[in-house]
């Protein structure tokens, strides 16, 4: 991240900040998008996100850690998005998925549906470690340092979803139609 | 599915699946509102006396480290006996007898707590955007400990000030710690990064901000607190700001002005060879009973390295 732009922002200059927020306003909205599963609340949490991070931009006194400190910020959001509305969990909707490219082991509507019900089964916290670690591809120190927790509980939150997920999956193991037909 | 790196590889091809672009009416609504958002001015200012000779300079600080000492004593006095530290040269303080309590966001009860502003991911690392100086781990472990009065509230977990006005002007105070860095050539116009190089000692930072000929600083005079030796100076913002833009920041990373006339009091401290800022901050309208009790409080700090 351009640390003079960050730099600016800091010291209030808004289209610095519009700069910025041009820049990880996508990142952001995707990782809140996955971890809340839900359109609206992923936009909400992302605009309070970005205001957060105006607010408290001048308290960042290390803009090598921008990037880490925003996604806190964003989950911190989520967190509150989700305490704020039940909707993401009995009434979600889901994303729109493209059609299902077999080559990456994810082969059929079944395992997406699945997926999507036992990600939804998880808590935020679990739900927030297997993004930043899976979708962002953090390590699960960064991904500590995110959230504000020991490594071992980034450890065990992440094997627990992990088990969640694989036992949605196994859950529907049966033959899918596809697979009958071949 | 036969392992955990199969799910694993499930779980990432599907999360990669899906929207990631950022609505352009989320991204204006954000910006609609920057106008009338105020960032939150870490609450850490800067304060200049008015053209005052180097023995004034050197009175003043000698001053206000007597007066410091002598208020801090009497308000921890009434604050039940926490330390005895009515002296102007304090020796290392003394182990409280019960476990401090982290410092947290909003009212504080009277007693004594701690903050650790140095650990990693802490966003306090030290002299961030300055060329090849990182967050080192050296410092993470330091904390400070003080008594803490009635009426008084954390700010985030790394410092504190007063409930009412914070540290606001014209009658607001508070504390906080840092260690120091580069200065900005134009305090009043700060550019992305500081541009005047300072080194990593206490000598080398008192003496830049003594020598800096937009800073209104005192000279620097010899000081002890919490048993740790270095440098005492005063800084005090302009009283006018008018002519500033933005914010009035002298260094980075620090405070920068919260208003006009603020006033800056920064012991800094060789902690084992490694350079801590004390700073504690009020205005000339802070009341009599708040600066005293501020001066309590930094007269109770305790260093742990």
């Amino acid at each position: 991240m351009d640390s003079d732009l960050i730099g600016r922002a800091q010291h209030g200059d808004e289209e610095a900040f519009a700069s910025l927020a041009v820049a990880v306003g996508d990142r952001l909205h995707a990782v809140a998008h996955r971890i809340l599963r839900d359109t609206d609340l992923a936009e909400d949490a992302t605009q309070q996100a970005l205001m957060a991070i105006w607010r408290d931009l001048p308290r960042l006194r290390d803009r090598t850690r921008f990037e880490a400190w925003s996604y806190r910020l964003l989950v911190r959001a989520c967190y509150a998005e989700a305490r704020r509305s039940r909707r993401w969990s009995p009434t979600i909707r889901l994303l729109p998925a493209p059609e299902p490219d077999e080559t990456d082991g994810l082969s059929s509507v079944v395992d997406r549906d699945q997926l999507e019900r036992g990600f939804r089964r998880l808590s935020v916290d679990h739900r927030a470690v297997v993004v930043l670690h899976h979708y962002l591809d953090l390590p699960l120190d960064r991904v500590a340092e995110i959230l504000g927790v020991p490594v071992g509980t980034v450890r065990s939150r992440l094997h627990h979803a992990m088990r969640g997920l694989r036992a949605a999956l196994e859950a529907d193991a049966r033959p899918t139609p596809r697979e009958v037909a071949r | 599915m036969s392992t955990d790196r199969d799910a694993a590889r499930i779980v990432r091809s599907w999360l990669e699946e899906g929207r990631t672009a950022l609505p352009d009416r989320v991204l204006d609504a954000v910006l609609d509102q920057l106008p009338t958002t105020p960032q939150r001015r870490a609450w850490w200012p800067a304060w200049r006396y008015p053209e005052m000779t180097t023995g004034r300079k050197i009175v003043s600080a000698v001053v206000a480290l007597v007066v410091v000492a002598l208020l801090g004593g009497l308000v921890l006095s009434r604050l039940g006996g926490t330390g005895n530290v009515s002296s102007a040269n304090p020796t290392p303080s003394p182990s409280p007898t019960a476990s401090p309590l982290a410092v947290h966001e909003g009212a504080l009860e009277p007693g004594r707590y701690f903050i650790s502003p140095f650990r990693t991911g802490s966003g306090f690392g030290m002299c961030m955007n300055q060329p090849g100086c990182s967050e080192a781990p050296a410092d993470d472990s330091i904390r400070f400990t003080f008594a803490v009065p009635e009426g008084w509230a954390g700010v985030g977990n790394d410092s504190i000030w007063l409930a009412g006005p914070g540290n606001a002007a014209p009658a607001g105070a508070g504390m906080l710690f840092e260690r120091g860095g580069w200065l900005y050539g134009d305090p009043c116009h700060p550019g992305s990064a500081p541009d005047i190089e300072v080194g990593p000692t206490v000598d080398d930072f008192a003496n830049a901000l003594a020598n800096h000929p937009e800073l209104d600083v005192t000279d620097p005079v010899p000081t002890t607190l919490a048993g740790y030796s270095g440098k005492y100076v005063d800084l005090q913002v302009p009283n006018d700001l008018s002519d500033c833009p933005g914010n009035y920041y002298p260094w980075e990373p620090g405070l920068y002005a919260q208003g006009p006339g603020h006033r800056w009091h920064l012991w800094i401290l060789d902690v084992n060879g490694i350079r801590v800022v004390v700073q504690s901050t009020d205005y000339a309208g802070t009341s009599a009973d708040d600066q005293a009790a501020l001066a309590a409080i930094v007269n109770s700090v305790a260093i742990e390295p």
